[in-house]
């Protein structure tokens, strides 16, 4: 590892004059730089001494990039390695990635994309190191919100303690409920970005016509109510991670947008022409299967590449055994202790319930129902009748999951929920929950200007749940 | 429409590109890397009209592969964009005529690039 007050940059470019441009702009931003024109030069010089980062193109004439690479992750203490390539080559810079790649640029690039990149490796590098130092036995990803003991989870958290150490784009997919966007968030917090801010869009949510706007942000007069200038969501997200969800619901126009985004790192806002740059990591979630998608033409196959470097699927509650239960203690805990409950466990037929459940609407459904319970009932044991009345009778998640049989009458006949089952008089003065929600958001979003990931932090709830209610409201 | 018409539609020598470099960059820097570039041209020209010569595919797509990149770097769109033309074609397509079409391109460019740098050295 380096030690003078420069960190070492080793340039690995089989273009002479390309690779000492590489290396000028490095060193007039502060670097050291030694710069080869083939890969066994610089496993020797790897060999030798160990940069902090190594600038490679991916294509090299005597060996593949991929082989550098490969040996730099062998070693005790590595390099942050970002692979330059060309577009033809982006399936090769996607494997690199996998291979615990840090970056990928596509030529051409600007000097500040490739300042960038490096010195956030560096930043990352000193990070890690600092970790090492201090708990050389902890594991970055916070555990607490991240409940499982199943198989599949124990691979999903070994995906994300990867993903975390690189600023790789993270392709999540998962049925509605199972946690994408904690595992966007765990994931944000988990790496070298976590005193950046995270941002979550939802796709599905914003209107077309006004994608753009929210995603690169305006200036004062781009169009009819742009009263004043306003960031965007990626401008937001700078230094820190920007979480598309439902990134398969958008428009092909805008996907060429945040294509062009990601490959260059720099956007303009609407009615600007000024170049701006933001240093975003994207992790993106879809409950469509994103190569379908692709295959239907629905969405961009070079964007799909793109994002989609370190898959991570997250899988249904029905599939994940005890974990069930596991997740019903937590939250069964937390809302309790929300709601100054005094519930600890749940009875054994309850839990058996619970098991047997396929749970169509996932964790965001088990969540939902034990707050019901939490809510209206007394005691130390969530008992067979405190279920809901409704429990077991999602149509829409039958129609999803037609191979999954749901247990036909989960709870018993006793319907002890009757009373919280009465329709509110439509006379009196009290207003349905959802409208005083619905007034406090749109209040809250107003005195942010329309800035609706402004007006999440502000409320304490993440711009995604915003989207998701404004989609309930119309729906509704 | 000949290729040479349609590459003639990019400049020679993007002077925006160069003139980032050289205030990004400092004259002394600029002007070391002008030559270093001039230098890859050259031996790219040679290797080139070599493979030209031996009808060998395979070392025109290596040398087209570096040259449309860094063309590019330097500003030098038409050649970039010739190169890049020559490097997507595969060994099965007629790829000798459109190659001495970029065997030209870099002659010009080569001039071009001798002019300029000679005229920042006075």
């Amino acid at each position: 590892m380096d030690t003078t007050n420069k960190p070492l940059v080793y340039v690995v470019e089989d273009s002479l004059s390309s690779g000492a441009l590489y290396c000028s702009q490095l060193q007039k931003a502060g670097f050291e730089t030694e710069h080869f024109v083939d890969g066994y030069s610089a496993l020797v010089a790897i060999k030798a001494k160990m940069p902090a980062v190594l600038v490679q193109d991916v294509c090299l004439p005597d060996i593949s990039g991929l082989e550098v690479l490969k040996y730099v992750n062998k070693q005790e203490v590595s390099a942050k390695v970002i692979i330059i390539t060309s577009n033809s080559s982006i399936d090769i810079a996607v494997d690199a990635m996998r291979l615990g790649g840090y970056d990928f640029i596509e030529k051409p690039f600007t000097s500040e994309r490739l300042i960038t990149s490096v010195s956030n490796a560096i930043k990352q590098q000193h990070q890690e190191l600092e970790i090492v130092e201090v708990e050389p036995e902890s594991t970055s990803l916070d555990r607490q919100n991240f409940i499982g003991e199943s198989l599949s989870m124990h691979t999903v958290f070994r995906l994300l303690e990867s993903a975390a150490r690189s600023k790789a784009s993270v392709f999540v997919t998962g049925e509605s409920g199972t946690g994408k966007e904690v595992c966007a968030l765990g994931l944000h917090q988990a790496s070298a970005r976590n005193n950046g801010p995270f941002i979550a869009i939802n796709c599905a949510a914003i209107p077309a016509e006004l994608f753009e706007s929210e995603f690169f942000g305006h200036v004062k007069g781009a169009f009819s109510g742009a009263l004043t200038d306003r960031k965007g969501a990626v401008e937001v997200a700078n230094g820190g991670t920007l979480f598309l969800d439902e990134i398969c619901e958008m428009q092909l126009n805008l996907q060429a947008k945040l294509l062009r985004f990601l490959q260059t790192g720099t956007f303009c806002k609407v009615g600007s022409n000024e170049v701006l740059q933001s240093d975003v990591r994207i992790v993106c979630a879809t409950n469509r299967n994103p190569a379908a998608e692709v295959g239907e033409g629905r969405f961009r196959e070079d964007l799909y590449y793109r994002l989609n470097v370190i898959p991570v699927t997250l899988p249904p509650l029905r599939e994940r055994g005890d974990d069930i239960l596991l997740l019903a203690n937590h939250i069964l805990m937390a809302k309790s202790a929300e709601n100054n409950k005094k519930f600890q466990s749940f009875s054994e037929d309850v839990k058996q319930t619970f098991r047997q459940y396929d749970w169509p609407g996932n964790i965001r459904e088990l969540q939902n129902v034990i707050e019901n319970i939490v809510v209206i009932y007394d005691g130390q044991s969530v008992q067979q009748d405190m279920l809901p009345n409704n429990f077991g009778h999602s149509v829409v998640n039958q129609q999803q999951h037609p191979l999954h049989n749901h247990i036909s009458q989960p709870h018993s006949a006793k319907d002890v929920n009757t009373n919280v089952k009465v329709q509110p008089e439509p006379n009196n003065n009290i207003i349905q929950l959802w409208v005083v929600e619905k007034n406090a958001i749109e209040d809250a979003i107003n005195q942010c200007d329309g800035n609706i990931p402004l007006a999440a932090a502000y409320l304490g709830i993440s711009a995604s749940t915003i989207y998701r209610k404004m989609k309930s409201w119309v729906e509704n | 429409m000949s290729q040479h018409t349609e590459f003639s539609a990019y400049p020679m020598m993007q002077l925006s590109t160069l003139d980032k470099l050289k205030s990004d960059l400092g004259s002394d820097t600029y002007q070391h890397l002008l030559v270093l570039f001039e230098q890859e041209l050259k031996q790219l020209h040679a290797d080139i009209s070599a493979a030209v010569d031996n009808h060998a595919f395979q070392a025109i797509n290596n040398a087209t592969h570096i040259l449309k990149n860094t063309a590019a770097l330097y500003g030098a769109e038409r050649l970039s964009q010739s190169a890049s033309f020559v490097y997507q074609l595969n060994a099965e397509q007629s790829f000798i005529p459109a190659t001495l079409t970029l065997i030209n391109i870099i002659d010009a460019t080569l001039i071009e690039y001798k002019v300029h740098i000679s005229s920042i050295a006075e």
